[in-house]
């Protein structure tokens, strides 16, 4: 096990020692700035846009890290030959295969972590600057009579916000999200969600670096993230074909192979709908986090990554 | 003594699947072409000794060390290593490895490259805190333990390398081409190092194709030319201790001499007053040595030289490399 660490926090060093990594965030901060943006060009629904467009972004940045900082982390090591130092050490390949899936996963639950204590300041800021509670503050401290506050008590609320906004963020970051006033309710466990979600994609992305280049598995990756967000889609798709030509045997030509098809690609790729609450946050439901999504995404992971260590283990390494 | 590695049969043949155009067609072939690395290998390392590993680009040499190290799997034949079969975790405790050309993570430093492979090896940080340090020293690179990888150079990175192939105080360390991209002081130094390493009872094992290293400090050796071994055995029986050239050094010969010398040498290197000449038999040596000696001329030394390892490899290889080209006539 110390061993799987030992790769898995050299691993860590390796991916934050990344300059890919600081571009995907840099990106991810000015989205979820610019969350606040749209949703003040909304006309009705503003609290429920800029949820939405936080949650997603997370979500995609999250995979954008998977994708383009897991697809090289197996392959380099494949690639310039330190492998060789590493799989001559009193340790399994396997070890070393989810030592990597540890070292990326922490990764991106750290980069998650941070993107959404990053959002959840946004929202805690937007909700004390926004024009009625600014109002209502600023006309009590004005024993209760309309005026425009002064530039520097305008100042001192924005800062004094600022400082709320991140001290909240921090409680709900420590906490993992049980302290989640209205703001913020859910965006916390929807990360949570998100982080279930990685450790699937990731260990695909371990598995395809593990045996092709870079580029094709960066592609790969995406591929399963779109079939796994689509597969219910998928399965009702093919249902809806073979419906439409009155039972599988009376398909025809080419739905033949579209329904095969989308039946082969929901049973075979996981089930990414699991991790999705979108609809629960835009409702303003609360978020669940089942045991079957946690037991889901531990198992997938689990298995990929036993596939993927077959699929070493037979590796000849150039 | 018992063998410490044991090799038996071992072949390796590399099948390349062929996926491209021909005539305009796209074309796949599974299992289109087949190398043989390694042909039926025998092979043993004794307990203690240093073992060296030589032959010419591509005689598989590294092929072998693959197999050994559980890199690359063999597709038929046995290696054993400490009496266990390859890939068995405790053996690979007891080993150190250091590959071609290395490639380490350079965002480490010295230092923190060596704790990693430290905790790879399973060795406790106590130790280790103490081990690197001393290994750094050792190798001579005391100085860059808190510098980056990306820092070293050739010779630095090659340096760190072996630290870490020691960090476990192995006991049969394999290096594979330890002296590629060193200058002279270098190769010097991990000349001294693998005869220190015997000192202290380990087993080395090495490849080289730097032929006059191998001669100084191996034990025995094993020669591979294109996958086969074609000689091995301990350096004193493959190298005759028959001199088989004699070198005479002399100045200002006089013309007559000259003329002489040029006539029975099977060669002769000219300075600008000094002459090299070199004879195949000792009588026309001798003939020439006493001349000098009687005044016409300056003796500066005399050399009968044996035959070195390089003579006998480019003997060897020279007609293997000969006889192929028969066959292929």
């Amino acid at each position: 096990m110390s061993k799987i660490l030992a790769i898995a926090f050299n691993t860590f060093k390796e991916a934050v020692r990344n300059r890919v990594l600081y571009v995907l965030l840099f990106f991810a901060l000015l989205v979820l700035l610019g969350a606040w943006v749209v949703s003040s060009l909304a006309i009705f629904g503003a609290d429920k846009i800029v949820r939405d467009f936080g949650v997603a972004s997370i979500n995609i940045i999250s995979v954008l890290i998977a994708v383009f900082v897991g697809v090289g982390l197996v392959y380099n090591d494949l690639d310039k030959k330190t492998i060789y130092t590493i799989v001559s050490k009193p340790i399994s390949r396997w070890q070393f295969l989810v030592g990597k899936f540890l070292g990326l996963l922490l990764t991106i639950v750290v980069n998650i972590l941070f993107m959404t204590f990053f959002f959840i300041a946004v929202l805690y800021f937007r909700d004390y600057t926004s024009e009625s509670t600014m109002t209502e503050t600023l006309m009590t401290a004005a024993d209760g009579s309309y005026r425009n506050p002064s530039a520097m008590e305008s100042l001192l609320y924005y800062v004094g916000s600022l400082f709320k906004a991140l001290l909240n963020s921090v409680a709900n970051i420590i906490t993992l999200g049980f302290h989640s006033s209205e703001v913020t309710a859910g965006v916390m466990r929807a990360s949570l969600l998100t982080m279930l979600e990685m450790a699937v994609i990731t260990a695909f992305a371990i598995l395809f670096s593990s045996f092709s280049s870079p580029t094709l598995s960066a592609f790969m990756t995406v591929i399963v993230f779109l079939v796994g967000r689509a597969n219910e889609d998928l399965y009702f798709f093919a249902d809806l074909i073979q419906r439409k030509a009155g039972g599988v045997e009376n398909l025809q030509g080419g739905q033949i192979m579209t329904y095969w098809f989308s039946l082969f690609a929901s049973h075979v790729a996981p089930n990414l709908a699991v991790f999705d609450q979108r609809q629960a946050i835009s409702q303003f439901q609360s978020v669940e986090i089942t045991a079957y999504s946690v037991v889901y995404a531990f198992a997938y992971a689990g298995a990929v990554l036993a596939v993927a260590t077959i699929v070493f283990n037979r590796r000849n390494f150039k | 003594m018992s063998s410490v590695i044991e090799i038996r049969g071992l072949t390796k043949v590399y099948v390349q699947d062929f996926i491209g155009t021909e005539h305009g067609r796209i074309k796949i072939r599974l299992r289109d072409r087949k190398r043989v690395a390694l042909e039926d290998l025998n092979l043993d390392v004794q307990q203690g000794e240093i073992f060296g590993l030589l032959g010419p680009n591509g005689a598989g040499k590294t092929t072998t060390i693959k197999i050994l190290m559980g890199l690359h799997f063999q597709t038929s034949g046995t290696a054993r290593i400490m009496g266990k079969a390859l890939g068995d975790n405790d053996v690979k405790s007891r080993i150190g490895f250091l590959p071609e050309n290395p490639f380490f993570y350079d965002y480490l430093t010295g230092s923190e490259f060596l704790r990693f492979y430290g905790h790879l090896y399973g060795v406790d940080s106590g130790t280790l805190k103490r081990r690197i340090p001393e290994l750094l020293e050792k190798v001579g690179i005391a100085h860059a333990g808190g510098v980056p990888l990306r820092g070293y150079s050739k010779g630095m990175l090659q340096r760190v390398g072996l630290a870490q192939a020691l960090l476990n105080d192995p006991k049969l360390v394999i290096l594979d081409e330890p002296q590629s991209g060193l200058d002279p002081f270098g190769r010097k130094e991990v000349r001294d190092l693998i005869l220190q390493l015997k000192e202290e009872g380990k087993t080395v094992m090495f490849s080289s194709h730097i032929l006059g290293d191998a001669e100084m400090i191996c034990d025995r050796v094993a020669i591979l030319h294109k996958g086969r071994k074609i000689a091995d055995g301990p350096m004193a029986d493959l190298l005759s201790t028959r001199v088989n050239e004699y070198e005479v050094a002399m100045a200002a010969p006089t013309d007559d001499l000259l003329q002489e010398a040029r006539k029975s040498a099977k060669r002769i290197v000219e300075g600008k007053s000094e002459y090299l000449a070199v004879f195949t038999t000792e009588d026309s040596a001798n003939a020439i040595a006493r001349r000098l000696l009687e005044g016409q001329g300056t003796l500066l030394s005399f050399t009968p030289r044996r035959e070195s390892l390089e003579d006998y490899f480019i003997r060897e290889i020279g007609d293997k490399r000969a006889e192929e080209a028969r066959a292929a006539q």
